[in-house]
């Protein structure tokens, strides 16, 4: 279960895009709060304090607003184009018993003994949608792979979850599984001699001249 | 074969210049580990090639590699010793356009480590310099 932190935040009086950027510059990140039929409360926010937090995958937290307590789940985080900073936060307010849905990471444990046989350890499921409520949030899906083998699979059904978190996906969906690896292709040497080949023109196909020509003979025929 | 689009809407198209940063395309999406690019540039196809190769004889039978960029965009040429004038040259090759954020490779099935070695020999063969990068991670 993710333990909620809590988070200090000030209320933002001035706001807009020139402000944003202005607390951007001072180590600042803008963010907004609402849900619950309350008004939504704009705020900020230290960077490596978010920042920190976010890394630590708490889902939970309890935001601070000059001295008001909220219960708040992380709605959207947003980054920089190279994924280093956080521009901003859109934080949910909830209450700690109401079931949400919320998005959890997958954590693979221990060494599949069909990695030593030659697979590869493919891993189709990255976070996991589940419902549950706020105080039972899991940090992580921990996925133990050690008995798994090759072309053996881990499906959301043989997941072991708190009975009162529920997955949102179907029960047969792949979470990971071990496969074989795909067979380098050596390259062909008449196929890699195609010095001077062009792909075809869009409406250069037969078929789609013969498209064309109908088209034409139709309209003609409607005058 | 080197890779170029099945079908076009015109052959030639004209240099453009490559402006601002990767709004898309500039997350890990498949795989555990990328290789983003930090400048703009244009890969071509035979780039692309030979960082597939050199990625797959370092994971050979570890781990999986995703090729997350596509050179659409032909570049044309004009043939030796010719006088200039006469209209714009013929394709030569297809270059995909980068810009700064862009994650090219993604690897998976392997270390941190493993994957830094990888990506450092494709690195190597890159018109731009590029860093490694994990997932984001996941709240909400």
């Amino acid at each position: 279960m993710s333990d909620a932190t809590t988070l200090s935040a000030a209320k933002r009086e001035r706001l807009g895009t020139a402000e944003c950027r202005r607390l951007r510059r001072e180590g600042m990140v803008p963010g907004n709060l609402y849900g619950h039929g309350e008004g939504a409360v704009s705020f900020k926010i230290g960077h490596d304090d978010v920042l920190k937090m976010v890394e630590d995958g708490h889902i939970a937290i309890d935001l601070d607003i000059d001295g008001k307590v909220d219960k708040a789940l992380f709605k959207e985080v947003q980054w920089d184009t190279f994924g280093k900073h956080i521009v901003h936060v859109d934080l949910i307010r909830v209450d700690p018993n109401e079931k949400v849905e919320v998005e959890v990471p997958v954590e693979i444990k221990g060494e599949a003994p069909g990695v030593e046989e030659g697979g590869i350890l493919d891993t189709q499921m990255h976070t996991l949608l589940v419902k549950c409520p706020v105080f039972k949030i899991p940090s992580a899906v921990v996925v133990r792979v050690g008995s798994l083998k090759m072309f053996d699979a881990i499906r959301v059904e043989d997941l072991n979850l708190d009975p009162d978190v529920e997955p949102q996906a179907p029960g047969d969906e792949v979470v990971v599984q071990v496969v074989e690896p795909r067979k380098i292709e050596e390259p062909d040497e008449e196929a890699a001699d195609l010095e001077g080949v062009e792909p075809e023109l869009v409406g250069e196909s037969e078929e789609e001249q013969a498209a064309g020509e109908e088209v034409v003979a139709n309209e003609e025929g409607g005058e | 074969m080197a890779l170029m689009p099945r079908r076009v809407k015109h052959r030639k198209s004209q240099r453009g210049r490559i402006k601002g940063q990767a709004t898309r395309g500039n997350t890990v999406a498949y795989g555990e580990w990328g290789l983003q690019s930090l400048e703009p540039g244009h890969v071509t196809a035979q780039t692309i090639e030979a960082c597939r190769i050199a990625a797959n004889q370092y994971v050979r039978g570890e781990g999986r590699i995703y090729i997350r960029i596509f050179p659409t965009k032909s570049v044309t040429a004009r043939p030796l010793e010719t006088r200039m004038g006469k209209g714009k040259g013929d394709p030569d090759h297809w270059v995909a356009v980068v810009k700064p954020g862009t994650v090219l490779f993604e690897l998976t099935g392997v270390s941190k480590e493993a994957a830094q070695l990888c990506f450092a020999r494709v690195a190597h063969k890159l018109p731009v310099r590029v860093r490694l990068i994990g997932r984001r991670p996941t709240v909400g």
